[in-house]
């Protein structure tokens, strides 16, 4: 289908340019996916190559092919290749140019990962700094006693 | 990119404060980037909520203690996911539920998942009473429920009026429990898709005559766009053939799965002719009578056969367009059945030869190939005044023992074909 859309006259061609310089050709099907992108046009018409200053070049290649690949398979894959960290950034990326579908295929693939984990694992993972005093925390703790019951080991 | 979204992203809301918003995703990146600072805390509250949502409410409190930042992130989540099976005792189940309604703040609730598993018989009223008067109260928009009971699988229940009288509500799908209300004098005035699955209605409060009557009254089909049936017993007491979705003015897509009627009780016709249905799919339902596929705007229709009494009739003004998957399951060929199935393809052949103006057909089958191809032999007319461009005919690769035949099948529609370039295309 993607050939196909590319071999068609109305099929433009969309540059990209990552936070690191890298640049991408897209076809503008593609890049309308990215409603931030889809905005940037509608603003300006003449526009060829679109600063992305927000991602770089690493995950604007990632976003681009899921945009390309996405369908139910390929999401149920798709979160699995990715460590925590790429997840982040991922979905941040996928925030900023606001792909809905991407941004909850991904929100989803870190819910499930932290899901049932300790708040020193999730702390951990995602680099939070923990400034409950130790009274606050008992104090916590005791009220929300119910929720740290069962949780995964670490 | 279909999706079925369970949220919508924050980000259209957060775009209205497009510039200050887009700096500090900026920054946060950045940050994240060389890999030093606190990264989901930085997010903006609506992605930490779009993560949360997904996870039971149970879990999603936890992140209170992560700190102070979170200590009240989980009051405005706004999906509410209740799942008992998470609880070692009901009773603790119900304590949860009440607490968290009673100090959740008022924020909007978007999805409301409630999901007791319980014991025995009776279900608790009075819990699930509080929790759909909370989400109706806060604009819930989708309600997902499961009452299924260890000893009696659906437990009944009396659906509180709050659900019926809720206008924002849009997605409903109930399963396992038998609603003990007559009749809703509301429906669901906003209802898009339903979804009832493993129901039945209470015996007092069901029309025999017509099972569909019945629900269609409590819930009220006519604002529907999607319905889903999944197993079902029903019973057709009338004389006449059953079209039960002919008022449902806006249904686009219908789905009936494991449905059967009970013993003798079924109707002569089944016929299916819902006015702006496009998309039909029959998945192992256990008819035994004639289904009459009617729908004029239909373009999809995906049958997954199970009893070999089915056969089908098809009434519809026209092909262009129309995609036909037919599937059957592997059966050893007794006689009885293999006539059957011929009047199956028989149908769907008769349909084809009353459709020679359609210009594109495509036709997928598995199993159906070299039977179809068989029983269309046997029949010397052709279509030969069809008009058919183009064939996309695709054919299962399990049954590879077939594929001699798939030659006489495919001469056989292009002999009907008037077309010298008719193009047959193997999927």
């Amino acid at each position: 289908m993607a050939e196909e859309k590319s071999q068609a006259s109305s099929s433009k061609m969309l540059t990209l340019k990552a936070s690191d310089g890298v640049l991408f050709e897209v076809e503008l099907n593609i890049a309308k996916e990215m409603k931030t992108v889809q905005a940037y046009i509608d603003d300006c018409e003449d526009i060829e190559t679109i600063p992305i200053p927000n991602v770089l070049g690493k995950h604007l290649a990632i976003v681009i092919e899921y945009i390309k690949k996405t369908n139910e398979e390929y999401d149920a894959e798709f979160e699995k290749q990715w460590n925590m960290d790429d997840l982040q950034l991922l979905l941040l990326a996928a925030n900023y140019l606001n792909i809905s579908g991407l941004q909850e295929c991904l929100c989803k693939a870190i819910a499930k990962r932290i899901e049932n984990k300790s708040p020193e694992y999730v702390r951990k993972v995602f680099n939070i700094e923990n400034d409950h005093s130790p009274e606050e925390e008992a104090k916590l703790r005791k009220e929300y006693k119910w929720a740290f019951e069962g949780v995964d080991k670490d | 990119m279909q999706k079925t979204n369970l949220l919508e992203s924050g980000s259209i809301m957060k775009r209205s404060k497009s510039k200050k918003t887009a700096l500090a995703s900026q920054n946060v990146y950045d940050c994240v980037a060389t890999g030093h600072e606190d990264r989901l805390g930085d997010m903006p509250d609506c992605i930490l909520h779009h993560i949360l949502s997904f996870m039971e409410t149970r879990h999603a409190i936890r992140t209170c203690g992560l700190s102070k930042r979170w200590r009240y992130i989980w009051t405005s989540i706004p999906c509410l996911y209740f799942n008992s099976k998470s609880f070692t005792r009901l009773v603790d189940f119900k304590k949860f539920v009440l607490w968290v309604l009673s100090h959740r703040d008022n924020s909007h609730v978007k999805v409301l998942i409630y999901y007791r598993f319980g014991v025995d018989y009776a279900t608790d009223q009075y819990l699930f009473n509080k929790v759909i008067e909370y989400a109706a109260l806060h604009g819930v928009q989708e309600i997902r429920i499961n009452l299924r009971a260890k000893t009696s699988g659906c437990p009944p229940i009396e659906i509180p009026l709050p659900l019926f009288t809720c206008q924002s509500l849009k997605r409903l799908e109930l399963k396992d429990c038998q609603p003990t209300n007559i009749s809703s004098p509301f429906g669901c005035k906003s209802l898009d898709t339903l979804h009832l699955e493993h129901f039945s209605m209470f015996p007092t409060a069901a029309d025999f005559s017509n099972p569909f009557a019945s629900l269609s009254e409590l819930f009220g089909f006519t604002t529907l766009t999607a319905l889903h049936l999944n197993n079902f017993a029903l019973c057709y007491t009338g004389m006449e053939c059953l079209d039960p979705f002919a008022k449902c003015f806006n249904l686009k897509i219908l789905q009936l799965s494991e449905m059967s009627f009970k013993s003798d009780l079924s109707p002569k016709d089944f016929v299916i002719s819902a006015p702006k249905l496009s998309n039909l799919s029959l998945i192992c339902n256990r008819f035994r009578c004639k289904i009459v596929v009617a729908s004029p705007k239909l373009l999809n229709f995906t049958y997954l056969y199970s009893t070999p009494c089915a056969f089908f009739e098809y009434s519809l003004p026209s092909l262009d367009g129309l995609i036909i998957d037919i599937h059957e399951l592997p059966e050893p060929l007794e006689k009885s059945h293999r006539n059957k199935r011929e009047e199956t393809l028989h149908g769907l052949i008769n349909m084809l030869r009353g459709h020679h103006k359609a210009e594109a057909v495509k036709l997928s089958f598995c199993t159906v190939a070299v039977t179809c191809g068989a029983a269309a032999l046997e029949k010397p007319e052709c279509l030969s005044y069809s008009k058919w461009k183009s064939l996309d005919f695709g054919v299962g690769s399990t049954y590879k023992i077939f594929i001699n035949k798939l030659d006489h099948i495919t001469a056989y529609f292009r002999n009907c074909s008037q077309h010298v370039d008719f193009e047959i295309v193997n999927i």
